[in-house]
């Protein structure tokens, strides 16, 4: 057991801020309290002085995924890549994951690139634990589609589609009329209906975007986030729209979706014409319009070490920071389904707990000592 | 125009003294306590807010390699052969490039910008200010520099065409039988005695008149590559990038290089090196080579220079050394400090001021003068 005292707690829950002891056992958080005595076993971690957070919750990156210099995430040999997993392709050996680590990171979601239309699956997963396997929150957590220019680009150069957005909704609304008929057959069969299902590797593995999981849509534009959300009402998926670019011109669109919504990555320069319209005033505008949303770091597009410089460039620019904290902890874990495990210091949820020297939002903060699933894996800024 | 109660850190020595700045035609003309406005004169109080001079980019692609380049505009890096000696960045260069506003952005006012990183010789930087009415007037040199690229990015971009350079001898090779041919034709030129017109060899023969080279390198053997032909040829050199330069620190000290650090921000030394990291931030503090740093934005957006500026601290670089690696330090190699980098009298009015500590995340420029005009 560990009992960390004096807390200054940014719990993101339902305690709020103030000042508490907490104890953890085993991999969870047992009890939040003003005043909890040791007793036992337990490991004391004075926190006085100390700002304590949940870990932090990175809902979209490629950690592991580039580490070695390749490429392992996109699969451009056609834009529909059904029954591929991030899970088989990332390295979470990689440095990429230790990074995360140091600067208070504690789970993530790893997902395929966006040159594919349908990319494959992301998974959820923690920065550090005792075995690569015992990290993994979930293997797969949904898929990951891609709009816009990305998809657009890889084909057209081939003479292939999609050349076109037209061509690339077609293509995927395509997928998502077959994989509906495929389970509806799949669902008969099941019951015992004699209809001549036959098993389909690839549409077998597209049916869980029927099945509660997030779908993950990289959508920039406007046009392009406007078509995510109007094919997922269509075929009633659980839709988080990734990266949300040009979210600010169409806020009462996505409030009136009311879907998942990860912003970023912002801070810094546009390669494409799909960030044109790129602000940093996008999360404050948000915010106004009572979204709930992720800010991403997209990372390795910007480095994990940017992650809170990249929101607390936005709250100079208006985000609240109540609001910046909720999007790099609780709100992240919501887009991608694993709130009920982390994103807040709440009894029952895993004991991802960082401890900093001050605000994490403030410029000189540093994590210095990071519980991972009950574990200490982090200390004076180390890796243990 | 007149700046009162300036909290100023001048980088020429002064650190947070109150003083007061004036400012007459585009130059900083006097620096005191206690000035009296004269009559007509603008007066800016800045109420013991911190003032800086303009930052200075060592090493930028800004204005060439544009914002939103990847269909159109891609203009930093000429293509067909390695050797680009007669490239002018000046002739490239695309005043209204949001890239500039970002350099603004992050407060740097004066910057070499130049081609990109696809050949061993690029061409040439053009040394510009950030703001101004007009192009003419933004730019200090047209031609400031050389860059020499010794990284990977020419090999992959030839060496995949099954052309040379392939292999890091090549680099070595193609870049010292430019230099060859240029020291004969500047040599027969000297003695009266010229060969025939080469436009390659004619542009490239300045650097044996002192003008400046830049050679990005990023991995140990090729910063020793560059050292080595820098000194072959006896040249007025940088090198650039350089984040192996952590591990050699000796050979860089003794061999005196100039290095312009490049960003320590992201892994961005990629598979070349695993020194560029904040780790090694604080390791400045007391490195054994003389250093200033440099954006190569895009690589390192003109956005984040200012925020990777509060993570150099974070992480525990001095905040002295940051503000003159981006100031005096980058002017001094890129020898422009007769004009910019610091807060002095005969200098340009390139100035900042800010509303609260420069290396702090959430601090604005509330003012910001380029050339003594307000810019913003």
């Amino acid at each position: 057991m560990i009992l960390l005292k004096n807390c200054d707690l940014i719990s993101m829950g339902p305690l709020g801020h103030g000042k508490y002891d907490v104890l953890i056992e085993g991999s969870k958080i047992k009890d939040i309290a003003p005043q909890i005595d040791a007793a036992g076993d337990v490991r004391l971690i004075d926190c006085e002085g100390k700002v304590v957070t949940p870990g932090l919750v990175e809902a979209h990156c490629h950690l592991g995924g580039m580490s070695d210099g390749g490429s392992h995430i996109n699969e451009i040999t056609g834009p529909i890549q059904l029954g591929l997993r991030a899970c088989d392709a990332i390295d979470l050996d990689s440095d990429d994951f230790k990074r995360a680590l140091r600067h208070g990171v504690t789970s993530m979601a790893v997902c395929p690139g966006s040159s594919n239309l349908i990319g494959g699956t992301y998974m959820t997963v923690k920065s550090a634990g005792d075995s690569r396997e015992s990290r993994i929150i979930r293997a797969e957590n949904g898929y990951k589609m891609a709009l816009g220019e990305n998809p657009k680009m890889n084909y057209s150069k081939r003479n292939q589609s999609p050349a076109t957005r037209m061509g690339a909704t077609a293509l995927m609304r395509e997928q998502f009329f077959k994989v509906k008929n495929y389970r509806e057959k799949y669902l008969a069969h099941e019951a015992g209906e004699d209809n001549g299902w036959k098993y389909d590797f690839g549409l077998h593995s597209l049916m869980m975007i029927f099945d509660d999981t997030v779908t993950k849509i990289h959508a920039h534009s406007a046009e392009d986030i406007l078509a995510a959300i109007r094919m997922a009402k269509e075929f009633g998926l659980k839709l988080s729209v990734e990266h949300c670019t040009a979210g600010w011109q169409i806020v009462d669109d996505l409030k009136e979706a009311g879907f998942r919504y990860i912003f970023g990555p912002s801070l810094g320069g546009k390669s494409k014409n799909e960030l044109a319209d790129k602000s940093l005033e996008t999360p404050a505008i948000m915010e106004k319009a009572g979204l709930r949303f992720a800010i991403t770091t997209d990372s390795g597009v910007i480095p994990m070490e940017g992650m809170l410089t990249q929101v607390a460039v936005h709250v100079k620019h208006g985000l609240s920071r109540p609001k910046a904290m909720k999007s790099i902890t609780i709100d992240a874990a919501w887009c991608v389904d694993i709130d009920d495990r982390v994103g807040s210091v709440e009894v029952g949820k895993d004991a991802d707990i960082v401890i900093w020297n001050m605000h994490p939002l403030e410029t000189m903060a540093k994590a210095e000592t990071v519980i991972v699933d009950g574990v200490v894996r982090l200390e004076n800024g180390e890796v243990l | 125009m007149l700046i009162k109660n300036a909290s100023l850190y001048d980088m020429a020595g002064l650190w947070g003294e109150k003083r007061d700045i004036r400012v007459e035609d585009g130059k900083i003309v006097k620096i005191g306590e206690g000035l009296r406005a004269k009559k007509d004169e603008e007066v800016f109080d800045a109420k013991g807010r911190p003032v800086t001079p303009g930052f200075v980019d060592a090493g930028s692609s800004a204005g060439i390699a544009v914002q939103i380049h990847r269909f159109d505009r891609q203009e930093a890096n000429e293509q067909g052969s390695p050797i680009q000696s007669q490239m002018r960045a000046l002739d490239a260069f695309y005043m209204f490039d949001e890239g500039i506003e970002q350099m603004r952005e992050s407060g740097v006012t004066s910057m070499l910008s130049g081609p990109g990183n696809d050949n061993l010789i690029g061409g040439t930087y053009v040394v510009v200010k950030t703001g101004g009415k007009s192009f003419s007037s933004m730019v200090i040199k047209e031609e400031a520099a050389f860059k020499f690229v010794l990284t990977n990015a020419p090999r992959k971009n030839y060496g995949g065409k099954q052309k040379s350079p392939q292999t890091r001898m090549a680099t070595g090779a193609m870049i010292r039988g430019e230099l060859f041919k240029a020291k004969a034709y500047y040599d027969a030129k000297a003695s009266g005695k010229p060969q025939p017109f080469d436009m390659k060899t004619e542009m490239l023969a300045r650097v044996f008149d002192g003008m400046l080279c830049k050679f990005y390198a990023i991995s140990e053997n090729d910063i020793r590559l560059a050292v080595r032909i820098a000194e072959e040829f006896g040249l007025n050199y940088t090198v650039d990038m350089a984040q192996d330069a952590f591990k050699m620190q000796d050979f860089l000290a003794e061999h005196n290089v100039r290095v312009c650090m490049g960003s320590l921000y992201g892994n961005t030394g990629g598979q070349e090196s695993d020194e560029g990291k904040l780790d090694n931030a604080s390791k400045l503090n007391d490195a054994r080579f003389d250093w200033c740093m440099e954006s190569n934005h895009p690589m390192l957006n003109g956005q984040v220079i200012q925020p990777y500026m509060c993570l150099l601290r974070k992480w525990g670089l001095q905040p002295e050394k940051i503000l003159k690696a981006w100031t005096i330090k980058a002017a001094e190699f890129a020898g422009i400090a007769d004009r910019v980098g610091s807060i002095e009298p005969g200098k340009d009015a390139d100035i900042l001021v800010w509303s609260g500590d420069p290396l702090d995340y959430y601090s604005n420029i509330d003012l910001m003068l380029i050339d003594g005009e307000k810019i913003g």
